[in-house]
């Protein structure tokens, strides 16, 4: 049954892996077709992807997809040959698809399953497509001038390609270069992003004789607005020479029509009239011999039906032997391990001492010392080397938030721009997955609440569509994620009051409210219910839920609105979860760590520096108010009656995010350490201010903390005071 | 006790399938064991005796050190580590609201499997594996009544000794960890 099992996930993996990759390519192709017009290669490579997909869908017996990738493949080569345009109905048919290709997805707990799934209507709407295709065919410009030895080996897209290309008023050149055949797929992929700037490549063609036992020569078929001595310029190499393509109307060509592509003169003497500018002149000649790597290539190219496909499939077919799909828990199996190993070194490191308190062995303990070092370097490099593994790019999740974009605005109504940048950041695979839901009701909130409809931007002199901004960056240790909106900000004052009609806080409590604290209420459990989040100006689905979950992966959540302006969600996270860097404390005999990425300072601070406010404790920090929070008393703990310190001076862990800060009393800091979390069970993971558990040691287990909910506490405490009844835990 | 006694090695041997000995070599694997006879393992909380069936449970450890977490109810020791794996400890005793007996050498932990998580049961001490045939299961503690009835699945007749089935779900009830008042209390 494993084998199955592991066949199907292996199956769902890499269908999910190529429907990303096309549902990115058409969001890019939609932004294309709104500016310039899509680029052929993008639509290429839409295609390649659904082809695959067909191919693998194939292979597994995954009919419904294979069913639905083959209607796709036919929709998107009509596309590729221009005899569809790729307008709104289009996309939208295409985006459905991916919809579709998803729930297909989804539940297939047995082989090929997700049956239930109809995707008749959407093979409909496909097909719909093709009966509208436009039977534009016209009468067609003769090409003959282009050379009949080229014509007849074009593909019927190739040569689609070269009609779109002479109608744009392009110049047509073949590029004739020659290669090593060792390094044919660099040379030949760094010649065609050199001539991409200037162009669009229409085929490559293989030179008929041009080849040797180590060179091979190609024809490469050039569309471009360039002149001929741009070109010349741009692709200035010895082995590379330009010659251009004109219709027999204007000047006769000499080179194309001396037959089956003319092959060049051995290069060494002086360049024939047609290699007019300088520096396009090869190097040694190699001995001639049309062997079989002519033969060869010939194949290749005639047979491909895709010109990108020759060189990409190189690159493709490498980076699919170097790649490693790996199931998330072996590594999570792997870092355990480490960790372990970690203690056992620590414990070699005691059995050390122990053996450098005996004279006799001062040789031995020596060389331990040493060894112990040593392994202690490679295990730090064997961590880190894990802990890279676990890295990917937070543009996974943006790419299926910009769809969820895509999706409600059009449901909405509302045109909304969404700009992202930063999606190259890398976070922990883990985190990157818990991320997608709490942004996915963000984004939510911004285009439902947030962004008002187009009637109303344009009378607030604002832009009829909306704006939401996407965007990552590391700061420090640590990973920002921001979504930013430009619609009508949160009213705090309304905030407020609905806050203290849920009971969230009484009147008085209010009253001393400033906004920034009102705005963060929406944060409070209790203060988002259904109809709260229509009768509140701002938003309210479920910001509790999403703080939490943020809280779940040792992250913060803050908020700024501008009224009528626009609101800014703020998340701050750290890069992995899997190892952090930990401030070990003591509290009243317990020992907890705190992680540093939330620490702020820590700082050792006399009894009568401390001040009251209504009843709390206070200090005076940097001229702001600091809430201090006995750990002790907060968790219930009973102090020992240790004098261990002097009772005058008092250790405190200056925690949190910038405007929401706490002091937490502690009794001891025991130092830093890098530490492997380890999620709590279920029944305990709840535990308010309690985030997780780590080993310290001589299997030692020692809880982390949950920063954001303490610094929730204090600041609750000092501000709102307390008594607010629906602080109910969760 | 009368019935069926058994050494719990053996009774161990016998539920699992992964342990292959001289026996299975010389029958083909081919041991009938009666599907219907369920096997339970017996322990003792505060002086009386209690059962689980053997498929809830992993492993029986010693007594480990366990961390105390804050916030959470009283029957919670803490969580312990055993092997890396990181589990919530319960003294049963408190648990089921027994006064709770002098720990000696015989108490023991008893690993289950919940969920798909485990958790430490302390009990004052293991006793013995028995079969239980269903006819002898009592489904619903019927005369019995009072705090305790929720964590009870049923009563097992062995002989004429009687054994509290305990019932996992209720045990393990996630929302009884956390202790709700405390929130509260933290801010005062």
């Amino acid at each position: 049954m494993t084998s199955i099992d592991q066949n199907a996930t292996e199956f769902i993996a890499e269908a999910q892996e190529i429907i990303e990759t096309f549902s990115r390519t058409l969001l890019e192709l939609e932004a294309q077709s709104r500016g310039s017009g899509p680029e052929p290669d993008l639509i290429n490579a839409a295609f390649r992807a659904i082809h695959s997909l067909k191919g693998l869908a194939g292979l597994f017996g995954a009919s419904a997809i294979g069913g639905l990738s083959h209607s796709l493949e036919n929709t998107l080569d009509s596309l590729r040959l221009g005899k569809l345009d790729l307008s709104r109905p289009v996309l939208d048919v295409l985006f459905e698809a991916i919809e579709v290709f998803g729930r297909l997805l989804a539940p297939q707990g047995e082989e090929g399953g997700g049956s239930e799934v109809d995707t008749e209507p959407v093979l409909t709407r496909l097909r719909q497509l093709g009966e509208r295709e436009a039977e534009s065919a016209g009468p067609q410009d003769s090409l003959e001038w282009v050379g009949e030895n080229i014509l007849s080996v074009l593909t019927e897209y190739e040569e689609h390609r070269l009609r779109e290309n002479i109608k744009a008023g392009r110049n047509l050149y073949r590029v004739h270069a020659k290669f090593d055949i060792m390094q044919i797929d660099v040379g030949l992929e760094q010649l065609k992003d050199k001539m991409k700037g200037y162009g669009e490549v229409i085929t490559y063609l293989p030179s008929a004789d041009g080849s040797s036992d180590d060179a091979i020569e190609l024809d490469i078929l050039l569309g471009s607005k360039g002149t001929l001595g741009e070109i010349n310029g741009a692709l200035a190499n010895p082995d590379v020479a330009v010659h251009r393509l004109t219709p027999a109307a204007e000047a006769p060509p000499p080179v194309p029509s001396t037959g089956r592509l003319a092959p060049l003169p051995s290069a060494a003497k002086p360049a024939p009239p047609v290699m007019s500018e300088g520096p396009s002149r090869r190097a040694e000649p190699p001995p001639r011999a049309s062997g079989p790597t002519t033969s060869r290539t010939v194949v290749t190219t005639t047979e491909e039906p895709d010109p990108a496909v020759v060189a990409s499939s190189e690159a493709s077919l490498r980076s699919l032997s170097q790649t490693v799909r790996v199931d998330l828990r072996r590594l999570d199996l792997l870092m355990n391990l480490v960790g372990e190993l970690g203690l056992v070194q620590a414990n070699l490191t005691g059995v050390l001492d122990e053996l450098r308190q005996l004279d006799h062995s001062a040789d031995v303990s020596r060389e331990l010392r040493v060894q112990i070092r040593d392994m202690h370097r490679k295990l730090a490099l064997l961590q880190q080397g894990i802990l890279d593994v676990r890295m990917v790019p937070i543009g996974q999740v943006f790419d299926k938030l910009a769809r969820v974009v895509r999706k409600l605005s059009r449901d909405l109504d509302k045109e909304i721009r969404l700009v992202i940048s930063g999606a190259e950041t890398v976070l922990d695979k883990l985190i990157v997955e818990e991320l997608s839901d709490p942004l996915m009701h963000m984004i939510r909130n911004c285009i439902d609440h947030g962004i008002e409809p187009a009637v109303e931007r344009v009378a607030l002199d604002k832009l009829p569509g909306g704006k939401i901004e996407l965007r990552a960056f590391q700061k420090g240790n640590r990973v920002v994620i921001e979504v930013e909106d430009d619609g009508r900000g949160m009213d705090w004052m309304r905030i407020r009051d609905v806050a203290v009609r849920r009971n969230l806080l009484n009147a008085e409590e209010a009253v001393s409210l400033t906004p920034g604290e009102a705005v963060n209420l929406i944060f409070q459990p209790g203060f988002s219910t259904r109809d709260s989040a229509t009768e509140v100006s701002g938003r309210g689905v479920g910001m509790d839920i999403v703080k939490t979950n943020i809280a779940r992966l040792s992250g913060m959540i803050d908020v700024t609105t501008d009224l009528g302006r626009g609101t800014t969600f703020s998340i701050t996270l750290p890069v992995t979860l899997a190892i952090i860097q930990a401030l070990v404390i003591q509290s009243a005999g317990h020992t907890f760590c705190i992680p540093l990425n939330s620490v702020l300072e820590s700082i050792m601070v006399e009894t009568r520096e401390i001040g009251t406010v209504e009843g709390h404790e206070v200090i005076t920090l940097g001229g702001r108010t600091l809430p201090l929070l006995q750990l002790s008393r907060l968790f219930g703990l009973r102090p020992l009656n240790k004098n261990y310190r002097d009772p005058n001076r008092l250790y405190v862990v200056v925690v949190g995010l910038a405007q929401h800060r706490v002091g937490l009393v502690v009794d001891e800091l025991l130092g830093q350490q890098d530490v492997v979390i380890k999620p709590l069970g279920s029944a305990v993971r709840n535990v308010p201010g309690i985030a997780g558990a780590t080993e310290l040691g001589a299997n030692r287990t020692v809880l982390l903390l949950d920063v954001g909910r303490l610094v929730d506490e204090g600041v609750r405490q000092s501000d709102v005071a307390y008594n607010l009844g629906g602080g109910h835990v969760r | 006790m009368s019935g069926e006694r058994e050494d719990l090695w053996q009774a161990l041997l016998r539920s699992g399938e992964v342990v292959v000995t001289d026996e299975d070599y010389e029958h083909g694997y081919k041991r009938e064991v009666r599907q219907d006879l369920q096997q339970y393992v017996t322990f003792r909380v505060s002086g009386e005796v209690y059962g689980l069936a053997i498929h809830e449970i992993e492993e029986i450890s010693k007594v480990f050190q366990t961390t105390h977490v804050p916030r959470t109810a009283d029957f919670l020791l803490g969580i312990g580590n055993v092997r890396g794996r990181i589990m919530p400890v319960i003294d049963l005793a408190r648990r089921l609201r027994l006064r709770p007996a002098e720990r000696g050498r015989a108490a023991r932990v008893l690993i289950v499997h919940f969920n798909d998580e485990p958790y430490g049961l302390v009990v004052d001490e293991v006793m013995d594996v028995i079969r239980i045939p269903p006819e002898a299961m009592e489904d619903k503690p019927g005369g019995l009544t009072g705090t305790r009835a929720e964590y009870i699945r049923a009563l097992g007749r062995n002989g004429k000794d009687l054994v509290i089935i305990l019932h996992l779900p209720a045990l393990l009830d996630a929302k009884d960890f956390v202790k709700v008042t405390v929130y509260e209390e933290g801010r005062s």
